[in-house]
């Protein structure tokens, strides 16, 4: 049997094991971030070892196109919040944390490893920068699935759910300075140069295929010139040693800029977020290898423990800083703990590129930060949201049927 | 960009210069290779389904059918051109094929319907008979003939070369359902000849797959004097034929039950189908194609799934098929139709003259349609990855010659590729069954299967937009 058939066939079983794990709710089947399916992998992986490695290593060309597909998913609907534009202030404020989480992780781990392992002083700045942005983002997924689920209304719901959204770019943006400024020996281009293609590429194909999306939205003929413009794109991205994350993402934004059918990509793309995401997460938690070297599992801890810190100073700024969060608890900032497709994309973005220890290491610390964040994020942002009272009691029990229309729901959303 | 009065000529500048973008991109990077494999394969498909369906639409003036203009960028892109895509690239995107073919299965099974089956019963089963009492022997006998231009049948005895010149009979009468159903897609084509060409194209697979067994059981003691008349291959086929209908029942029940109770992401479990399924039932020796042929069948005739399903498979073919023919066109061996092409076009031609006469006879036997009178030949001409599949079954069962035999059929199905489609649709274009109604222009809430807008499509059966196919 083919890998692919092999991978399709587990991926089923892994649809079909959601409806045992998860109930139904506004956001569908599963658990929020969808690291039931990162678990799940782990044990057809190296637990059980029903996935070996060379199944593993030949559904490379999936877990590029799908890293890359989810990144163009982020891209195209970024800076928007229910298509609605997100404003400054938030944006600001979301940038703002994503860069203060990924400075205090990268300075604390690089001064921490030299005591852990030892590593030439580049690779000990990428393995520290690559931790760091795979913990840094607060998932959107998380945000809106606890504000639809218990159909959470007011400004700071608002605030939070426009954060989460603009935290992404600074991670997706870091992946192509480190991948660039750490050139494979087969690298085709200097650095500096491979940073500015890998956005380059992606703001180019973005506008080629905004043009030959042209005047008129033809679904069939969009769906394919998208998805061509896409693999290739990702397949370019890759082969020339670059972040696809970054590439694509540029290309999302790019597209959602120059394209006067905006909307309507989004509503075609976004339904393919789920069937996409979850081989991407089957894959990572059977690729995540704890017992390389007993460090791993040391650094992701240690990693999720600085993200927590962070996360909760984060808070403390807000706090003090924007008016809708004067009102919240002290412990605010762990509402922002939740990690989820994209953290787990950079893991796997990074376990490709930098197969090892480093690869190891940055993908276990996105294991663990999804892994944290599902049992802290999503209660603590329900606690504080009821206490700022933009939940009613009355909502705290979900609606026990769903009947969602996903097809509104933004991309990067888990339907 | 396709059909109706949104094209420009600015929109197809715009087109050929992102084409020529496009081209040059990946002629940089195929000039400094780096990378694995894998990272090469993510760029070629990207860049056939782009260029294909640039292709496409920039040659649709010339009123070729997008099928041909997917054919030529692979051939363009392919190997033996411009080297865009590398040989390794173009097996691993094989990968493609079951997908592809088992979703033309389903859609073929889908698009027939009972009602149309009874009405055209006559007709392709005059037809069926006399393509295989008349096409495949004359196919044979210009075959015995040729002898001189075919190195290796000089090798043969007389009698061998009556087996293999069978054998080659029966693959004559073989058609292509994807190229029908592809043209058919594109064309949005309506009206009696649509109907009669789909119902025969797709009952012919099962047809073929039976007499080209028999052929095989009578023609192997011709062609290995050692082997012995043995009618195990045809129980064999039976037990096959029979298991692939009792599979594929199964599979359709399953299929409408699951649209029926669950309905959300059907393209992941058409995928699963599609890779999975197919692996499946080619361990088990089942006929694949039958198998997912009486599922789609079953899903449109023995439920109320028939509509929503169409749609869904109709939407992910749109994506595969550009995939499945660039491919096959960066397949192409060009070299090799250079060195067979004298005979290859007579074994063509003499195909093809046989097929016209064949259906003219039949039509007139059967009191068809005027329409179907005068072009149901038309859809006869093309082959494509059945004819394939029975040439390799000939390559293993006679490892002696099997190779050259090989060689010459894909380059005989090389020209009927090119040629084929081309005439299916000035075939339908002239019957005046082509659509001038444009492909749905926006997502609606029905292309997500978990809208509530989609329920109420599935459970009362309101069908989508892509009932323009059907009969």
């Amino acid at each position: 049997m083919t890998s692919i058939a092999h991978l399709l066939g587990l991926l089923l079983l892994a649809y079909l094991g959601t409806f045992l794990v998860g109930t139904r709710s506004i956001r569908g089947f599963g658990l929020s971030s969808s690291v039931e399916y990162v678990v799940l992998g782990f044990l057809l992986g190296p637990v059980l070892g029903i996935l070996d490695q060379a199944s593993i290593t030949s559904f490379d060309p999936l877990t590029h196109m799908a890293i890359g597909w989810l990144a163009l998913l982020v891209g195209l609907d970024f800076g928007h919040l229910k298509g609605i534009r997100v404003r400054l202030r938030s944006g600001a404020a979301g940038s703002l944390i994503a860069l203060g989480t990924f400075a205090l992780l990268f300075a604390l781990l690089w001064l921490i490893l030299p005591w852990l392992v030892s590593l030439a002083p580049r690779e000990r700045s990428v393995l520290a920068a690559g931790v760091a942005v795979a913990c840094t983002e607060t998932t959107r997924h998380a945000v809106r699935w606890v504000v639809e689920r218990y159909r959470a209304k007011g400004p700071l719901s608002r605030l939070l759910g426009e954060m989460a959204d603009i935290e992404d770019m600074i991670p997706i943006l870091a992946c192509a300075w480190i991948f660039a400024f750490n050139p494979a020996p087969d690298a085709p281009l200097p650095p500096f140069v491979s940073a500015l293609v890998s956005l380059g590429l992606g703001i180019g194909i973005g506008l080629v295929t905004a043009a030959l999306l042209g005047r008129e939205f033809r679904l069939d003929e969009s769906w394919r010139l998208l998805l061509g413009a896409s693999l290739m794109t990702i397949g370019l991205s890759v082969q020339a040693k670059m972040s696809p994350l970054t590439t694509m993402f540029a290309m999302g934004v790019t597209l959602s800029i120059s394209s006067q059918h905006r909307m309507e990509i989004i509503a075609m793309t976004a339904p393919t977020e789920r069937a996409v995401l979850l081989p991407a997460l089957l894959i990572a938690g059977a690729r995540l290898n704890l017992t390389s070297s007993s460090i791993v599992p040391t650094i992701a801890l240690i990693a999720v423990s600085i993200r927590l810190i962070a996360k909760f100073f984060a808070g403390v700024g807000l706090r003090r800083l924007i008016p809708e969060a004067r009102d919240t608890p002290p412990w605010m900032g762990l509402s922002l703990t939740s990690a989820g497709g994209l953290a787990m994309s950079i893991g796997l973005a990074f376990h490709l590129r930098f197969p090892g220890l480093l690869g190891d290491t940055v993908l276990a610390s996105a294991a663990a930060a999804t892994l944290l964040g599902e049992f802290i994020g999503p209660p603590s942002l329900r606690a504080v949201l009821l206490r700022s009272g933009e939940i009613s009691s009355a909502t705290l029990t979900p609606p026990p049927s769903p009947a969602p229309n996903l097809s509104t729901s933004s991309p990067g959303e888990t339907p | 960009m396709s059909g109706g009065g949104g094209k420009t000529q600015i929109s197809h500048a715009v087109m050929a210069v992102a084409l020529l973008l496009l081209l040059g991109l990946m002629w940089l990077t195929s000039r400094g290779q780096h990378g694995l494999d894998h990272e090469a394969l993510l760029a070629a498909l990207g860049f056939l389904l782009l260029a294909g369906t640039l292709a496409g639409e920039l040659l649709e003036p010339l009123r070729l059918p997008h099928l041909t203009a997917y054919l030529f960028t692979g051939l363009l892109a392919g190997p033996h051109v411009m080297g865009l895509v590398d040989h390794h690239a173009v097996e691993t995107m094989t990968f493609v094929n079951s997908l592809a073919l088992a979703l033309i299965a389903l859609a073929g099974g889908a698009e027939l319907r009972i009602e149309t089956l009874r009405k055209e019963l006559k007709s392709i089963s005059i037809a069926n008979a006399l393509h295989i009492i008349i096409g495949a022997p004359t196919v044979a006998f210009v075959f015995y003939l040729a002898r001189p231009m075919i190195p290796f049948a000089q090798q043969l005895t007389s009698t061998a070369l009556l087996g293999v010149a069978f054998l080659w009979g029966a693959i004559a009468v073989s058609r292509s359902p994807a190229a029908t159903l592809a043209i058919l897609s594109q064309t949005r084509a309506k009206g009696p000849l649509t109907n009669n060409m789909l119902a025969f194209v797709m009952l012919s697979d099962a047809v073929v797959a039976v007499f080209f067994a028999v052929m095989l059981v009578i023609a192997r003691p011709m062609i290995d004097p050692t082997a012995e008349f043995s009618l195990q291959g045809l129980k064999d086929l039976g037990h096959e034929l029979l298991g692939s209908v009792a599979v594929g029942t199964t599979m359709g029940l399953l299929l409408a039950g699951y649209m029926r109770m669950i309905g959300a992401q059907m393209q992941l479990v058409l995928l699963v189908l599609g890779f999975v399924l197919w692996e499946v039932l080619q361990y088990l020796h089942f006929d694949t194609l039958l198998t997912f042929l009486v599922a789609g069948f079953v899903v449109q005739n023995l439920s109320n799934q028939g509509p929503a399903f169409l749609h869904a498979v109709e939407r992910l073919s749109s994506v595969v098929f550009v995939l499945f023919f660039t491919s096959a066109g960066a397949h192409l061996d060009l070299p090799l139709l250079g060195k067979m092409w004298p005979v290859a076009l007579l074994l063509a031609g003499s195909r093809a003259a046989v097929s016209f006469g064949t259906s003219k006879f039949s039509s007139w036997l059967a009191n068809d349609h005027p329409m179907v009178k005068k072009w149901a030949w038309s859809s006869l001409i093309s082959q494509a990855g059945m004819t394939l599949g029975l040439v390799i079954i000939l390559e293993r069962s006679f490892p002696t010659f099997g190779k050259d035999l090989r060689s010459l059929g894909i380059a005989t199905i090389a020209i009927n590729e090119m040629i084929g489609p081309v005439l299916f649709k000035l075939g339908l274009d002239r019957a005046g069954e082509t659509s001038t109604s444009p492909e749905p222009t926006r997502p609606t809430n029905e292309d997500d299967p978990d809208s509530p807008q989609s329920e109420r499509s599935r459970s009362s059966s309101i069908p989508p937009a892509s009932q323009s196919v059907n009969p």
